[in-house]
């Protein structure tokens, strides 16, 4: 039995559209698992059912053996982080902190040792004064995170909490909120958008789409085995090409199925043949090349067949525009997708 | 030609303070001074004021328009934050039909409602027919389009609904984190909407005369009632009332101010 159960979890909100198709899901103890999906795919609404600040239409939610689907918001022992931050601008950081302990009424003196630690384990030291309005957007994220932790929830919930910061600092959260996590040995439910932000933050991914979850796995596996068109399209800049592409980069070969996802990453360019039979091989036409900090990413063409090719990028560009270069890529790499 | 400019802005703001200044400023030396017949005033006296505040029944009907004036506003002003509570919280649709309601009100002329007021409720049995009643009810549909759009600007503000549910999921209850968090957030913009109410009503005089009348004698009335017998105590009044709101205007801005400071005015 998983810590965190979702049972054919529905919602609908005007009894016609369903925001979430019977969601089947389990989460281990003291996993981070990332709800991941883009807007609107019912991956903050299904965060907000194990909250309770969602009702669902139908469907079973268990926490910890217990069944908590019509628990109150109030009793469900759940820690949950914002997008907006949603701190109390009336309230220093202390007493943002200390709030919902003073709600527990719990001993003064053991709410103030517990906002104490809160503060240090999110470097917060020195600001326990400040009000939210003289902190910066990082800061109050991580006063944020002390409010929730210092309740020692059951289950730490983050509702896409660093969409609203820029990347810089939103690299520093991902690696505190991980090693938070760790530390506490919490369970972690992450919402996001971001694809690059769940692979580095998850134990666990699950992809959601239109309300239901498309594929599940670690990181990698989702990254390397994308099962779908959408998952491939939206986990890593794949290449999606149907099997008549594939026959104009290979006439000799026939592919069955609908579509197949190559990593741009995997294709190797030449200006020599490549001789190593482990590789198809193929002439395309550089049409063009953006620089990505350290990867070139190069759009190339065969016969009408557009595709994009990333390569390290180590002193300067290799292929100028209008160039012909040989492509290799090797067979595993050509991934057959579901639909 | 930036000298020129500052002469511009200069002479404009003077004109501006002497339109809004000249007038009070007159009718102060008109109540300190016993004749006005040639260009300057002769005879300096304060014996309008000694004799204002001797009259008892002055006192009292400065107390009384105090009270008048703050009731309705704490009563309407409670309602709306109750009001609004409900709509954001639980029924956001209501929003609009409750917005037409509240600014029915502006279309009503004072007569009008007083008039309409009078007419539907006198005669009737107990608490309903009681013309201090009738006058606290008649100034809360007042200001109730003004106290609104105040409230209700200051709430838009506000992501009410995620900071009440950061507080839920903390074990705080919806009404306990409305009162206790949103509200002091809104402080400052409840003090300015009660102190814009208070001064409508505080100068009102048709209202309180028609529905009250003598029954009711507040400072508008005693003012409406000196005003045949002295012109210049009718001025040391109006003098007097004015130094009244500014003392209250004032009071009013410490509190803001403190509020700011107590929320989000600590600057690092």
């Amino acid at each position: 039995m998983a810590y965190i159960e979702f049972r054919g979890i529905c919602k609908s909100y005007d009894g016609v559209n369903q925001v979430l198709k019977s969601i089947d899901l389990d989460v281990e103890k003291g996993e981070l698992v990332t709800l991941l999906g883009p807007s609107g795919c019912g991956k903050s609404t299904l965060l907000r059912s194990l909250a309770g600040l969602e009702d669902i239409s139908s469907g079973q939610i268990i926490l910890d053996g217990e069944d908590i689907t019509n628990t109150p918001v109030q009793k469900r022992g759940i820690g949950m982080v914002f997008q907006q931050y949603s701190l109390f601008q009336n309230m220093n950081v202390e007493d943002n902190i200390a709030f919902g302990l003073k709600i527990a009424k719990m001993d003064k003196n053991e709410i103030d040792k517990k906002v104490k630690a809160a503060i240090e384990m999110v470097d917060l030291y020195g600001k326990e004064k400040s009000y939210p309005s003289q902190l910066s957007g990082g800061q109050q994220q991580r006063v944020a995170i002390a409010r929730a932790i210092v309740m020692e929830p059951k289950v730490l919930l983050l509702d896409e909490p660093l969409s609203a910061i820029d990347a810089k600092l939103r690299r520093e959260l991902q690696e505190k909120i991980k090693r938070v996590q760790k530390e506490l040995k919490i369970t972690t439910i992450f919402v996001t958008h971001d694809q690059d932000e769940a692979m580095i933050m998850s134990d666990k991914i699950h992809l959601m789409n239109q309300g239901v979850i498309e594929q599940s796995g670690k990181p990698v596996q989702l990254y390397t085995h994308p099962v779908s068109k959408f998952a491939a399209e939206f986990i890593g800049h794949y290449n999606i090409l149907t099997p008549v592409d594939l026959t104009a980069f290979f006439p000799e070969k026939r592919y069955p199925g609908n579509y197949y996802a190559i990593r741009p990453e995997t294709f190797m360019l030449s200006k020599e043949p490549i001789e190593d039979p482990a590789y198809l091989t193929f002439d395309a036409k550089v049409v063009d090349f953006i620089s990505r900090g350290n990867v070139l990413r190069y759009t190339l063409q065969c016969k009408d067949v557009v595709f994009t090719s990333e390569v390290l990028f180590r002193s300067f560009a290799l292929f100028e525009p209008g160039a012909t270069v040989h492509v290799g890529i090797e067979e595993h790499n050509l991934l057959r997708l579901n639909d | 030609m930036k000298i020129k400019t500052h002469l511009w802005d200069g002479l404009i703001l003077f004109l501006v303070a002497a339109f809004l200044i000249l007038p009070l400023a007159l009718t102060f030396f008109y109540s300190v001074f016993t004749e006005w017949m040639d260009i300057l005033p002769t005879g300096f006296t304060l014996s309008f004021y000694a004799g204002i505040f001797s009259d008892g029944a002055f006192i009292n009907s400065l107390l009384r328009s105090i009270v008048i004036s703050i009731v309705p506003v704490v009563i309407c002003t409670i309602a709306i934050l109750l009001v609004l509570y409900v709509i954001t919280l639980y029924v956001p649709k209501l929003e609009k039909y409750i917005e037409i309601l509240c600014n029915i009100p502006y279309a009503i002329q004072g007569v009008i409602l007083a008039a309409g007021i009078i007419s539907l409720y006198s005669g009737k049995p107990g608490f309903l027919s009681n013309r201090i009643f009738l006058l606290v009810g008649a100034y809360c549909i007042i200001i109730l389009p003004y106290v609104f759009r105040g409230l209700k600007n200051m709430i838009g503000a506000l992501n009410v609904r995620c900071v009440i549910e950061a507080a839920q999921v903390l074990g705080c209850s919806k009404l306990h984190a409305f009162f206790t968090i949103v509200i002091p957030q809104m402080k400052r913009g409840i003090i300015s909407t009660m102190m814009l109410a208070f001064t409508m009503i505080f100068a009102d005089f048709v209202v309180v005369n028609m529905i009250a009348g003598s029954a009711f004698r507040t400072a508008g009335i005693y003012l409406y009632q000196t005003m045949s017998k002295s012109g210049q105590t009718s001025s040391a009044i109006i003098v007097i009332l004015f130094i009244t709101t500014l003392l209250i205007s004032t009071l009013t801005l410490m509190i803001q101010n403190k509020a700011i400071k107590s929320t989000k005015g600590r600057k690092a």
